[in-house]
């Protein structure tokens, strides 16, 4: 029985971590030119500042960062570059892009999980109904 | 509705699970709302230190409790992880039992069901991970590699995730479930009424019936 369980257990966090880097995978790389690379920091606040305005370059959406929120002298950020955490610049970042498909993992798993929840409701009550008639 | 009740928390169990529970939820919306981008650095700055010091006493409100009652806390852990053939049996009859179909096949489970176990091994697992990543992210940030790092926040990501799905089915069967009426009472003044327990928790209905047949013998 406790097997049982360690096995479910596992499978579940298989599952999660499995499906979240199988759709990290199929992000996009974008790669930049050898003089970007250069001032690889400020090319990506170029394009990705807070004020930029309409959130697309030449009709190409960019996500708009919060630089501001990277406290460039606090602990982690302060000897990092930009593409030392984040993708689609020095190459493939797993952990970076695994970790942005986890967020809508957990958006999407957490609708359905609500969805089945409400459909719980509105069938257990109706069945419920029926056999106190 | 059976006006007979059977008390079944404690009211320091009660007063823990409330307070745990509002530091649960303080740590819920901070980490959720870590997650929004393009947040102020006001906001997030005191998100993050609001998210810490919540953390800080997500540990130390079990601590507390276990040392203050460790009888108690140790039975949580025992009730949690021992399982039995009931409990297998339960996972067979139970979607369509809590989609309103008969209760007749219910296998009779202790003071604590089986999805109520699940949800406190889900707690008690996701807690230690949530922990272990927690204190390495806060404290050791500036001694790993960033990698590392990346790793780390993406395991208490996962573990939110799964914690999360399990909190809503918790909420929502203790307070909404039309099969559960009358148990979110339970954790205001102790309190189930007789007949729930006999149906939802019958090895454990019996259980005290003897006892309680026994005292009064004595």
């Amino acid at each position: 029985m406790r097997r049982g369980l360690i096995i479910v257990a596992a499978l579940l966090i298989i599952v999660i971590v499995g499906v979240t880097l199988a759709l990290s995978s199929t992000v996009k790389d974008k790669t930049l030119t050898a003089e970007e690379l250069g001032g690889i920091d400020q090319a990506c606040i170029d394009c990705h500042e807070d004020d930029l305005t309409g959130g697309s370059i030449h009709g190409v959406h960019v996500e708009v960062a919060c630089f501001s929120c990277h406290d460039s002298s606090h602990t982690v950020h302060a000897s990092a570059d930009c593409q030392d955490c984040h993708a689609g610049t020095a190459g493939l970042k797993t952990a970076d892009r695994a970790y942005d498909t986890l967020k809508w993992v957990g958006i999407g798993g957490a609708g359905l999980v609500i969805l089945i929840l409400a459909l719980n409701l509105v069938v257990s009550r109706r069945r419920l109904g029926k056999r106190e008639e | 509705m059976e006006k007979r009740t059977i008390e079944r928390y404690s009211k320091a169990g009660i007063a823990f699970h409330w307070v745990f529970s509002f530091v649960v939820l303080i740590l819920v919306l901070t980490g959720t709302s870590m997650f929004v981008p393009g947040r102020g650095p006001e906001g997030g700055y005191a998100t993050g230190i609001i998210h810490r010091i919540c953390a800080a006493l997500f540990l130390a409100i079990p601590l507390l409790y276990s040392l203050l009652s460790p009888g108690r806390a140790a039975a949580f852990l025992k009730e949690t992880f021992h399982w039995g053939k009931d409990d297998l049996r339960w996972f067979r009859k139970a979607p369509d039992y809590y989609f309103g179909g008969s209760g007749e096949n219910m296998p009779p489970q202790d003071r604590l069901n089986t999805g109520q176990k699940m949800w406190q091994m889900v707690l008690t697992l996701t807690a230690v991970l949530f922990l272990v990543t927690g204190v390495i992210m806060w404290l050791f940030k500036s001694a790993i590699a960033v990698n590392i790092y990346q790793w780390l926040l993406f395991f208490h990501g996962a573990a939110f995730i799964v914690f999360l799905f399990m909190l809503l089915a918790h909420i929502y069967m203790s307070g909404l479930h039309p099969r559960m009426r009358g148990v979110f009472y339970s954790m205001i003044d102790g309190k189930i009424p007789a007949s729930y327990a006999r149906e939802h928790h019958g090895k454990w209905y019996e259980r005290i019936k003897e006892e309680s047949r026994e005292h009064k013998e004595t």
